[in-house]
């Protein structure tokens, strides 16, 4: 007859304890499971890191990448924010304000004369677009000899004389950033598109404006950016479409504030890119009343009546045909 | 010379000894590389952004390095007890406070050598240029800016008490000149009363550690300094070290040691 085991001597064995543990944190993580993929789809930035690691303050450091792809824009020459206060402050700083960038909107497409069809882009004509190479004013012999340690000179990228290829993707980083940080600022999708145009990449330029819109959908001037990547890329009948999109999608867009500076510039962009195609493809009495469309959002109305009277010379006024959308 | 030269060595063995500058080292490559290795766009060789990074954890860790190392030399020579035997050999203490600034010093120059070294590689390749003269004049005044902070903290340490006193406030007072020294004169004029008056004191008074950046330059590819300007950088950061260093030296010389 065997003895008794007394109590003590039954030990489980640690593997079946693991077994035991393993278990139970299956079931448990089975049950919270659904529970928590309910949560987590409540949440938009549920995949993204960058929001989960900086939450709205995000959008600052957005603000502070696109300054950043600014500053590497004018190779590190930037006013200090006790400059810029000084500048706004004196009237009498007017002139050195006018040499200094002191926005980011200097990086914009809007900065750039290709936009500019009508020369009336009041970016052209800022202060920011003056190429003087004038100073600051010095206050003492400390700040003057400062500034030899600094970059004292307003240049862009594209005068950078060191050697490197293709200086102007210098700032991609920077916007890309932007962009991914807070993806629903426009102007970095604008704007990297911009540049990623302005240094052979349409493809992607393309490709980074589609992600805007995946975010910002619908909006009329990723739509038109669109367009001018196909227009690049020769794909004049595409572009087009965009282009007709674009401007279908400003009326509803804009419908409750097309007089807002914003939504007048995008509708001259898109009008006069509409205008200047349906030239281009000799469809004139298409382009005049494009333009004709256009002449209560220009900022500079008596240039472009001028531009539809040119038009009109070479216009039989009877074939004037109906804007196919409006 | 050679009682100064001496102490120096022994400073710089000790650093060396120490594992702070490898870790920080290997923090720069690791955040450098891994930065480098971020696909932008498709494009290879933009190489700004990396280099901004590069040498702001350079300037970083530098300014840990100077302040951090020479804040504990004359307070753990104190607190082991071997200032004592030192003093004796006999060694002044002039010699005591020159050898440990010629030490920290050097030990500065040999991991900012080792920084700019890495800097300079990456940058080179992947930028495809090398402007070496302009990288040996940011090294150069990268050097003459830890002279300055090593004799300040120097200073520091025979003024407050406690290391970490001493390494808060002269990081601190570091930190602020680099970031608004060379604003503090256009601040001032913005002020018209007393506080205003006192800003412009303080701004003529302090030393400009921020000609010593010349970073931007460096990042957007601008030609380098003229020799007058790294010269006279060169005298301003001699005459700031030594102001500091006789200050020490006046604190010191009557300074009970225990």
């Amino acid at each position: 007859m065997s003895k008794p085991c007394p109590a003590s001597a039954i030990r489980p064995a640690p593997a079946a304890v693991l077994l035991l543990l393993a278990a139970g944190a299956f079931a448990c993580a089975t049950l919270l499971q659904p529970r928590m993929a309910e949560l987590q789809a409540r949440n938009p930035t549920r995949d993204d890191p960058l929001a989960m690691l900086f939450g709205e303050g995000r959008k600052i450091l957005a603000a502070r990448a696109f300054a950043r792809a600014d500053i590497y824009m004018h190779r590190g020459f930037y006013p200090s924010i006790f400059e810029q206060a000084q500048d706004s402050d004196s009237a009498a700083a007017t002139a050195s304000a006018a040499v200094r960038p002191t926005t980011p909107q200097s990086i914009t497409p809007q900065h750039d004369a290709h936009n500019c069809h009508e020369h009336d882009c009041p970016h052209c004509h800022s202060a920011q677009c003056e190429h003087d190479h004038a100073h600051h004013q010095t206050l003492d012999w400390i700040e003057r000899h400062g500034r030899k340690h600094l970059p004292s000179e307003h240049t862009h990228l594209d005068a950078d004389q060191s050697g490197v290829e293709n200086p102007e993707r210098e700032i991609l980083p920077w916007l890309g950033l932007s962009a991914r940080l807070d993806p629903d600022e426009l102007d970095s999708w604008i704007v990297g598109a911009y540049w990623l145009q302005r240094v052979g990449k349409i493809d992607q330029a393309e490709e980074f404006l589609r992600q805007g819109l995946q975010h910002i959908p619908g909006h009329p001037n990723l739509i038109f950016e669109l367009g001018r990547c196909r227009l690049l890329a020769g794909d004049d009948a595409r572009a087009g479409e965009l282009w007709l999109r674009a401007w279908q999608s400003w009326q509803h867009f804009f419908a409750d504030d097309a007089d807002e500076d914003d939504a007048r510039l995008s509708a001259s962009q898109i009008l006069l890119h509409l205008a200047d195609l349906a030239r281009k493809q000799g469809r004139l009495a298409e382009s005049h009343q494009w333009l004709e469309t256009l002449l209560p959002y220009s900022p500079n109305p008596a240039t472009l009546r001028r531009r539809i009277q040119e038009l009109e010379r070479e216009l039989p006024p009877e074939s004037r045909p109906e804007v196919p959308t409006h | 010379m050679k009682k100064i030269s001496t102490i120096a060595r022994i400073v710089v063995l000790e650093m060396i000894r120490r594992k702070d500058v490898y870790v920080m080292f290997f923090l720069t490559a690791v955040i450098t590389l891994l930065l480098g290795s971020v696909n932008i766009f498709g494009e290879v060789g933009i190489a700004r952004y990396l280099k901004e990074v590069c040498l702001t954890l350079v300037w970083l860790f530098s300014v840990i390095i100077a302040i951090v190392s020479t804040a504990r030399q004359l307070p753990a020579e104190r607190e082991n007890r071997t200032i004592f035997p030192l003093l004796a050999k006999p060694v002044s203490r002039w010699q005591l406070l020159l050898g440990k600034f010629c030490g920290c010093w050097l030990a500065c120059l040999l991991s900012l050598a080792l920084f700019y070294s890495f800097f300079i590689f990456l940058s080179g390749t992947r930028e495809g240029i090398w402007p070496l003269l302009s990288y040996l004049q940011a090294f150069w005044l990268h050097c003459l800016f830890c002279a300055v902070v090593v004799a300040l903290s120097l200073l520091g340490s025979v003024v407050f008490s406690a290391v970490s006193a001493n390494v808060t406030i002269t990081t601190t007072l570091v930190v602020f000149i680099l970031l608004l020294g060379r604003h503090l004169h256009r601040i001032a004029t913005r002020i018209q009363d007393l506080r205003g008056r006192l800003l412009e004191v303080i701004y003529f008074a302090i030393p400009h550690l921020e000609w010593f950046d010349i970073r931007d330059l460096i990042i957007h590819n601008w030609p380098p300094l003229d020799l007058l300007t790294v010269v006279l950088d060169t005298a301003y950061a001699a005459l700031f070290s030594a102001i500091f260093l006789v200050l020490a030296w006046l604190r010191f010389r009557r300074q009970p040691l225990d």
